[in-house]
């Protein structure tokens, strides 16, 4: 029988000695903090690098060999036909005296052959060259020239390409169909996209693509923050047994307490500090997210309730599942990189749902959606991905079930580690073999 | 009463037999010494007694019942691995190991205060373990196992680190406890502090229990036939007793055959000896010990 006094008094003593640590403070208040200003800070120097090279001008270079852009065609004009900053381009890039085709930002010039434009793409002159051989219209090939030990990714690169494409389209059916038609060609259809809800309300957005990101973006924020508490919760477990032993406090404690009530005491005091964690994290997210959702479109998002409002109950009970498992295999250990090794297997399949990330996002009350929710190590991750991703397709027995499921292997994870934990606790020095550890068990309550 | 009770108890380890069928009874009210050489089992016997570690066979009882953990509040207990959480305040690790003892938490507060002053440390409440020395650590140690006032006390090795200032203190605490009518286990090699301080001993030797009675009833019975005489010449040979030793006026005298020390002072007298003292010989605890170990082996 579990003396609740006892309990209690461990719990209050473990969670005052982790919340007063610089490294629970840090990771909990400091964290998102530094990780909101470094990913902010990294994000606008990238934005603000793509943003000037997607606007500035580009030059790049075409070789017609098939005749489809003729100089007769009137789509080529001098440098003095160019606007002044397409010029300062050219100057900066040291071209003169060449033929240009002007395509807003982007500039191609018009080369005779195929080693011509060749040397300018090895000067650097030009970003690329693109030849459309004689046989272009019965096979369809064009070579690109690109600099070799360029730059692996260019985003100018990518954006010359469906533009040349278009222009091919245009040139190939200029003439020969009406207007509108070559438009459709060009494209072909562009989307609106609109939400159909439960009750056949239309769900119009301002801005889908923001939308489309802060649903995926919120479950997963919420998955990995929860998974992220629980196992520095579960870490913090096993750092305070090893302090224990190196501390030598283990006979004191054990001859106070009950190896349950300091198992428990233990598991709630520190779970306690994780819940904390994991709250400060999940408004800090959610109020991120809710922030910049409004900054960037003014429309508002539905926030995942029913997630946030089980991953309380989630949380507790996949950390006293877990945290039951390594505090009584950490146990074992005899020092804490040893302890930390052999805890790591339950970490990795906590972890289970995030390998599979993808397949909940898109599919999170599909098979392995249902099938993740009911093993005790990755229900606690899986249910509240999906009970953000799409909260009416999960059924509330389903809830229930994987509730009671993992409740029962909680009960039974306590029930083992409190064994192990009394053998781990006592057997200091060497670690024991499996047949004495399971012997000694034998002879506890 | 019997505080502490041992029934045959079996316990092994992997295939080493720690304890073999060891039966032993502790008194309750008095000091009883727990000897044995290192690894003979003693700390063994005392972790069964805490219900740290379960017996292969046999049975405890605690105050004349089964074993419960709820008694086990009314036992102190100082290991002799000593421990403390480091960077905890005095205060507040007293306050834990008082509340996790059963004591309200204002009561345990109340209580490590009181204790840190009787230990000699009024003033380091506030401060954190790791800040005090080896000595200071380890009577703040004895503070978290007495402060609850345990009925039964079992001290493994209090006197190992401390100074002779604090081995007094230590000793006037088991005095204390003693008048108070507490029971105490102690634990230890200093065998010195056992004659002075133990009411009863017993012995474990190679995970079996050598000796076990009351202190004089054992030193008496490990004494052998000898008397220190201090005379004013040297010994003359006496009839029925054979001369050891002789170092200036005092004089070892081995008594044979059974001759009672009365009669051997009186032949002395009658050979025209001054006998000035006589001491019998009492075997010292350190003698005992290590007779017990030689014959054991």
């Amino acid at each position: 029988m579990i003396r609740v006094a006892k309990v209690r008094a461990v719990a209050r003593f473990e969670f005052r000695n982790v919340v007063q640590r610089w490294s629970w403070v840090l990771s909990t208040f400091g964290l998102p903090l530094f990780f909101v200003t470094l990913s902010g800070t990294m994000v606008s120097i990238q934005g603000s690098f793509l943003s000037e090279r997607i606007s500035g001008t580009a030059v790049f270079g075409i070789v017609d060999h098939a005749g489809l852009l003729p100089r007769s065609a009137g789509l080529f004009h001098s440098e003095a036909d160019l606007s002044p900053a397409s010029r300062q381009t050219l100057d900066t890039l040291g071209l003169r005296d060449g033929l240009y085709l002007d395509l807003d930002s982007l500039l191609l010039r018009r080369y005779d052959s195929e080693h011509e434009a060749a040397r300018a793409v090895a000067r650097g002159e030009i970003g690329a060259a693109y030849v459309l051989p004689r046989d272009y219209l019965e096979r369809g090939h064009v070579r690109a020239l690109i600099r070799h030990g360029g730059p692996v990714l260019s985003v100018r690169a990518s954006t010359v390409e469906p533009v040349l494409r278009q222009l091919l389209v245009q040139r190939l059916l200029s003439g020969r169909v009406p207007p509108e038609i070559i438009d459709r060609v060009r494209e072909p259809m562009t989307i609106d996209r609109i939400a159909v809800t439960q009750d056949a309300a239309i769900h119009a957005s301002k801005n889908r693509m923001v939308e489309q990101l802060v649903r995926a973006a919120l479950p997963f924020l919420l998955g990995v923050l929860l998974l992220t508490a629980l196992l520095s919760s579960s870490a913090y477990l096993v750092q305070t047994i090893v302090n224990d032993k190196e501390n030598k406090v283990v006979e004191v404690l054990l001859s106070c307490a009950d190896p349950d009530e300091l198992l428990t005491g233990k598991l709630l005091g520190l779970g306690a500090a994780g819940l904390l964690q994991f709250a400060v994290w999940s408004a800090m997210v959610v109020s991120g997210a809710l922030m910049a959702a409004s900054v960037l479109s003014h429309f508002s998002i539905s926030v995942p309730w029913e997630a946030l409002g089980y991953a309380p109950i989630f949380f507790v009970l996949g950390y006293l599942f877990i945290g039951s498992l390594m505090l009584a295999t950490g146990s074992l250990g005899t020092s804490a990189p040893e302890a930390q090794k052999m805890t790591i297997g339950w970490a990795m399949l906590s972890v289970l749902p995030l390998m599979l990330i993808v397949v909940l996002l898109e599919e999170p009350n599909g098979a392995w959606g249902q099938l993740l929710s009911l093993i005790p190590f990755s229900a606690p991750l899986t249910m509240i991905v999906r009970l953000s991703v799409d909260p009416a397709g999960v059924a509330g027995w389903e809830i229930a079930l994987s509730m009671s499921i993992l409740l029962a292997s909680t009960w039974l994870a306590i029930r083992l580690g409190a064994r192990l934990f009394r053998v781990g606790l006592l057997l200091g020095g060497s670690r024991p073999s499996l047949r004495e550890i399971l012997r000694q068990a034998r002879l506890m309550r | 009463m019997v505080a502490l009770a041992f029934e045959a108890v079996d316990k092994s380890f992997g295939t080493t037999r720690s304890l073999v069928g060891v039966s032993l009874e502790i008194q309750e009210g008095l000091v009883t010494g727990l000897l044995g050489p290192n690894g003979a089992g003693k700390t063994t016997l005392i972790r069964i007694g805490m219900d740290i570690i379960r017996p292969d066979a046999g049975r405890v009882r605690l105050f004349g019942s089964a074993l419960a953990r709820e008694e086990l509040d009314r036992i102190g207990y100082l290991p002799e691995e000593r421990g403390l959480y480091r960077k905890v305040r005095v205060i507040d690790l007293l306050t834990y190991f008082g509340e996790l003892k059963g004591l309200r938490r204002a009561d345990a507060r109340a209580r490590g205060l009181d204790w840190l002053a009787r230990v000699g440390l009024p003033d380091v409440a506030k401060q954190r373990i790791d800040a005090l020395s080896k000595g200071m650590s380890q009577k703040v140690q004895l503070a978290v196992t007495l402060m609850t006032e345990p009925r039964l006390a079992i001290l493994d090795e209090p006197f190992s680190g401390l100074d002779p200032v604090n081995i007094e203190l230590v000793k006037g605490l088991i005095q204390d406890r003693r008048e108070a009518g507490h029971t105490t286990v102690l634990s230890t090699h200093m065998m010195d502090q056992v004659e002075v301080l133990c009411d009863r001993v017993a012995m474990v030797h190679d995970g079996h229990l050598v000796l076990d009675g009351a202190l004089e009833e054992v030193r008496q019975r490990y004494s052998v036939p000898e008397l220190v005489i201090v005379a004013d010449a040297a010994l003359p040979e006496i009839e029925g007793a054979r001369l050891l030793s002789s170092e200036g006026d005092e004089s070892t005298l081995e008594l044979l055959n059974g001759l009672e020390p009365a009669d051997a002072v009186a032949r002395l007298v009658e050979a025209g000896v001054r006998v000035r003292r006589v001491e019998p010989h009492r075997a010292s605890m350190e003698e005992i010990f290590l007779r017990v170990v030689r014959e054991a082996a």
